[in-house]
């Protein structure tokens, strides 16, 4: 183990005083969610009588309950598929050195390449033929294939970088390639797997025109159109926007905190295993 | 062409390539193609297949709207070259494209490192110095007007220590706007890099750096001749979506300035946005976007050869 | 046809439940126990929630499903879902022309109902009706009218001590006695491009249609352009103005948002913008009082005139799922209870005289000059295509920035204007 030294202590330091500053603007933004509209001080100042009003408020009045639900479900549900069917794929593309690897990698590639307005009016008419809009399915399978070349992307980088020993060893055992995959591919996985995770909630989280094009027209709504509710083009209460964002940020962050010390507990023991 | 058909066949596949005979002198079984079948079916039915379809449109002269429209072959290609906005857009969308993946993967690399050592507050600072990633573009680009502002916060820090002949009309001079957007996405995504080296560095078995320190390695020589390589997919897969990234940008820039003052920070983006549902001319700015796409493949793969062959060579 | 049948099906998914989507149209009378379900899109975010509330109340057993948006992403969604036919029985539609939203554009195409019929459509002033319809048809029901003026607030004239200017003099020297004392006459955000345009029409209401009514039907006609007409005196004001010091500096990188704190806190006199900004600026600063003014133009205060014009209404799909419905809902906003209800919160003024409305003092003079007729409808209603208003706007950006000139921008106004539609 690398111990605490000297050296360490100042680096500590450095890190806290550029964390303050990146911290900055969320330190404005969770000092207007707790202020009363009426207070127009300074958003640097601290807010003098802090208020959780502005939480309940925005909790009743954006009907956030529900949007959170269906947020959680979209996210959960479309990460899982798009993690699932990513991890799955780039494993021959990472290893595979035939023709037809090489001509697939390239087309993700081009995934990513694509500015999304082009697909975006026949996705939306292919999607009303099929009878989901108005249905989180339509925001479920749009992700679950949106995000498929950015994550394919991440796990091929990584696969490539690790080295094939375990899996030849797990094919010599008897595994088949998918018991290879499942118990020793995916594990060593685990760095990349978490921070796709989190890339992709992110992005499918924050998402706007989408769900409220898709959903429009339904009782059904995500945070992010709940949201919008709020922020109108003449009347504008920031207090309340700030308090629905903070309660929006929260679920994502924590996820990500929980995972990221799940990694290093976890990650000497998967190589070693 | 030939650039491209044949530099990521050698860059892409090369790696696993070399490695074909491993010391125990076995042969490698290959992981079945249909492992890749699922994604790839999602991937067309919800991106391929209806690009291909949207490109029809860049033909037409469709606003967007009405049901009847017509053909007009090449004309949207010929007016871009007209098009004065277009050809400062194109310029914006790669000042901005280039600057940041500079800015944004240095900064994010020195975090990754900083979070990565055994300081006590790492597993506080890793989430938050992530949190600006996380947070609604939209509402970042809100915050940050108001602390741009004439008399934001910015300016009056500036002034609090001592340094009132730097504070500056940050989005509203046409000439320092451009590079005001820069400084919010950096701040905004720094985090977000630093979690994909941060990735990279934990694939690096913690055995490599306790046998560094014993070779009594200093930090800077341990970072390039043992931690730099092993991040070598990190360091492409950064560069290659802060490249991607900032070229297609769009929700900063046009919550932060909607393109203005004037067009002085207009991107490939905002102008395919404003031309298609501002103005109604739907055809021309599919015809946009297909320009845009053609940007985006030739500096990424541009970017991609590099990238490989400094991977090949590390690993 | 294949498609119609898949959006029923798509609506029997939404709903949840068959009854819903069999229970449509004909038995809207009372006594129905069954929900029915009106669809809607609207960018009056803040008010027409409680709109819809009461539309409930009124009519038991009604569910009203809709979703709010900014301008610029409900013309996306809005578009969209036109062309591909499914769109929400009832949706925001801007009055007249040059916005991707507004009547022309969605009726030529034949999108929108036809309205002519409902009693309200004979009922509307000439000036809105004029917005509200395509080909002598109305299309739009709209609900209320904004004007612009000068807002000044009350306590930060008491305290510098100096009252609204009467003309373009006052003006001049009320901007300068305003900036001596350290508070700028007028707060100006024009970072958002929108607002850059607010100034202007001030300006032009009085020096192009002021000596000529007709101007507008003169442009149409091809017999005036911005370049060689008055519209170069109003731009040459704004400039003076700026010169002068009657707004705070760096308007180009002060927001809407940041203009309104200014002018709610007394870091500026007041602010120039629709009567729309009155109830933001009492939000901001709950004890102020704010008054609406005729912006002097000239040095003749009876020749002044208002911009003040129809604000965005609602139209009905003419594919409306629930046809009868949607007209009961079109028909309840424009009926006193609800009109008024919008227009409260809205703070604006009802487009129908006699709801029994009682306009919000600070807008006296705004209602006089309506009654008068001495107003003009915004400049850009009539013009025949979008591009005219962004080439303005982006252009009075690049002015603002040295970047172009007056004269240039009139000329690239011209060229677009004459494009047509």
């Amino acid at each position: 183990m690398r111990r605490y030294r000297g050296r360490t202590f100042g680096l500590e330091l450095l890190m806290i005083g550029v964390a303050l500053v990146v911290g900055f603007p969320l330190y404005v933004l969770v000092n207007l969610a707790v202020r009363a509209p009426s207070d127009t001080s300074s958003p640097i100042r601290p807010t003098t009588s802090p208020t959780l009003d502005n939480f309940t408020q925005a909790w009743q009045q954006g009907a956030l309950g529900g949007a959170l639900l269906n947020s959680v479900v979209v996210t959960a549900v479309s990460v899982v598929i798009v993690l699932a069917v990513s991890s799955f794929a780039a494993y021959p593309l990472a290893r595979a050195t035939a023709r037809w690897s090489r001509g697939l990698f390239l087309l993700i590639m081009l995934g990513l390449v694509l500015p999304f307005q082009l697909a975006a009016l026949p996705l939306y008419q292919t999607m009303r033929d099929l009878g989901l809009l108005g249905t989180p399915w339509a925001l479920i399978l749009f992700y679950s294939g949106l995000q498929v070349p950015f994550t394919t992307f991440l796990y091929v980088g990584f696969l490539r970088a690790l080295p094939r020993d375990f899996e030849d060893a797990a094919l010599i055992d008897g595994c088949t390639p998918t018991q290879g995959f499942r118990y020793v591919v995916f594990p060593m996985l685990k760095p990349i797997t978490v921070t796709a995770l989190v890339l992709n909630a992110v992005s499918v989280w924050n998402d706007f025109f989408t769900p409220l094009l898709y959903l429009s027209g339904s009782a059904q709504q995500t945070m992010p159109v709940a949201i919008a509710g709020f922020v109108g083009q003449y009347v504008t209460d920031w207090n309340l926007v700030f308090a629905a964002l903070v309660i929006s940020i929260v679920p994502i962050l924590a996820v990500y905190f929980a995972l990221q010390r799940s990694i290093i507990n976890g990650f000497a023991g998967g190589l070693k295993g | 062409m030939t650039m491209i058909d044949q530099r990521p066949d050698r860059a892409g596949v090369a790696p696993a390539r070399r490695r074909v005979t491993p010391p125990g002198g076995r042969l490698h079984t290959t992981p079945p193609w249909w492992f890749a079948a699922p994604a790839m079916v999602l991937f067309a039915f919800v991106v391929l297949l209806p690009s291909a379809r949207g490109v029809y449109y860049a033909f037409t002269d469709w606003d967007g709207l009405n049901p009847v429209y017509s053909l007009v072959g090449l004309d949207n290609f010929t007016a871009m070259v007209r098009d004065p906005d277009a050809v400062q857009a194109i310029w914006h969308t790669l000042l901005i494209a280039v600057a940041i993946t500079i800015i944004q993967n240095g900064l994010g690399l020195v975090l990754a490192l900083g979070v990565n050592s055994t300081i006590k507050s790492r597993n506080v600072l890793r989430v938050f110095l992530f949190a600006p990633a996380v947070v609604t573009p939209i509402v970042t680009a809100y915050l940050w007007r108001n602390l741009l502002g004439p008399d934001g916060a910015v300016n009056s820090l500036l002034g609090a220590v001592g340094l009132a002949s730097w504070q500056q009309d940050w989005l509203g001079d046409p000439g320092l706007a451009l590079w005001s957007i820069v400084g919010v996405i950096v701040w905004q995504f720094a985090g977000y890099s630093m979690v994909i080296f941060l990735a990279g560095l934990q694939s690096v078995p913690k055995e490599i750096y306790e046998a560094a320190d014993i070779d009594g390695a200093g930090p800077v020589r341990r970072f390039w001749s043992v931690i730099r390589p092993l991040l070598a997919p990190a360091f492409t897969i950064n560069l290659m979506l802060s490249i991607i990234g900032g070229i297609k940008l769009f929700d900063q820039v046009y919550a932060l300035t909607g393109g203005g003052p004037g067009h002085a920070t207009d991107t490939l983006s905002t102008l395919i946005y404003k031309d298609a549902f501002t103005l109604g001319e739907f055809g021309y700015s599919i015809a946009l976007a297909v320009v845009l796409t053609i940007i985006v493949a030739i500096a990424s793969t541009g970017q991609y050869v590099v990238l490989s062959r400094n991977e090949r060579a590390a690993s | 046809m294949r498609t119609s049948r898949l959006a029923a099906a798509a609506a029997i998914l939404t709903a949840g439940s068959l009854l819903a989507a069999c229970s449509g149209g004909t038995n809207a009378g009372s006594g129905t126990t069954d929900t029915q379900v009106l669809t809607l899109a609207s960018v009056d975010q803040g008010s027409i929630e409680d709109v819809i509330e009461a539309f409930k109340k009124a009519n038991p057993g009604v569910d009203v499903r809709f979703t709010t948006s900014g301008a610029d992403q409900y013309q996306q969604q809005i578009r969209t879902q036109l062309s591909s036919g499914t769109a929400p029985d009832v949706m925001s539609v801007w009055p007249g022309n040059g916005n991707p939203g507004a009547t022309y554009v969605l009726a030529q195409p034949g999108y929108l109902l036809d309205l002519s019929d409902q009693a309200w459509a004979a009922k509307l002033p000439p000036a809105i009706k004029s917005v509200a319809q395509y080909e002598d048809k109305t299309y739009t029901a709209i609900f209320g009218q904004n004007g612009i003026g000068a807002v000044y607030n009350q306590d930060a004239l008491d305290k510098s001590g100096l009252t609204p200017p009467g003309t373009w003099t006052e003006l001049l020297s009320f901007c300068k006695a305003a900036a001596a004392k350290g508070t700028p006459a007028f707060a100006l955000g024009n970072q958002d491009n929108w607002v850059t345009q607010i100034v202007l029409y001030a300006l032009v209401a009085t020096t192009v249609f002021g000596p000529d009514r007709e101007f507008a039907s003169k442009m149409e006609a091809g017999q005036a352009t911005f370049a060689d007409s008055p519209w170069t005196t109003a731009m040459d004001k704004y400039l003076q103005m700026e010169k002068t010091g009657c707004f705070q500096k760096n308007p180009l990188g002060t927001s809407y948002e940041a203009s309104q704190t200014l002018a709610a806190t007394g870091k500026t006199l007041g602010i120039i913008q629709g009567n729309w900004v009155v109830a933001l600026l009492k939000g901001k600063n709950p004890a102020g009082k704010f008054t609406l003014k005729a912006l002097p133009a000239t040095d003749n205060p009876s020749e002044f005139l208002m911009p003040a014009a129809a604000g965005a209404g609602y139209g009905v799909n003419a594919k409306a799922k629930n046809k009868d419905l949607a007209l009961k809902f079109v028909n309840f906003v424009m009926s006193p209870e609800g009109m008024n209800l919008f227009v409260k919160k809205q703070g604006g003024l009802p487009s129908l005289p006699d709801t029994g409305y009682t306009a919000d003092p600070s807008l006296a003079e705004l209602s006089t000059y309506i009654t008068d007729n001495k107003t003009v409808p915004f400049m850009d209603q009539l013009w025949p295509n979008p591009k005219v208003q962004q080439t303005m706007l982006s252009g009075l950006q690049e002015i603002f920035s040295n970047q172009s000139t007056p004269d240039k921008v009139l000329k690239a106004m011209d060229t677009d204007y004459k494009a047509g539609s």
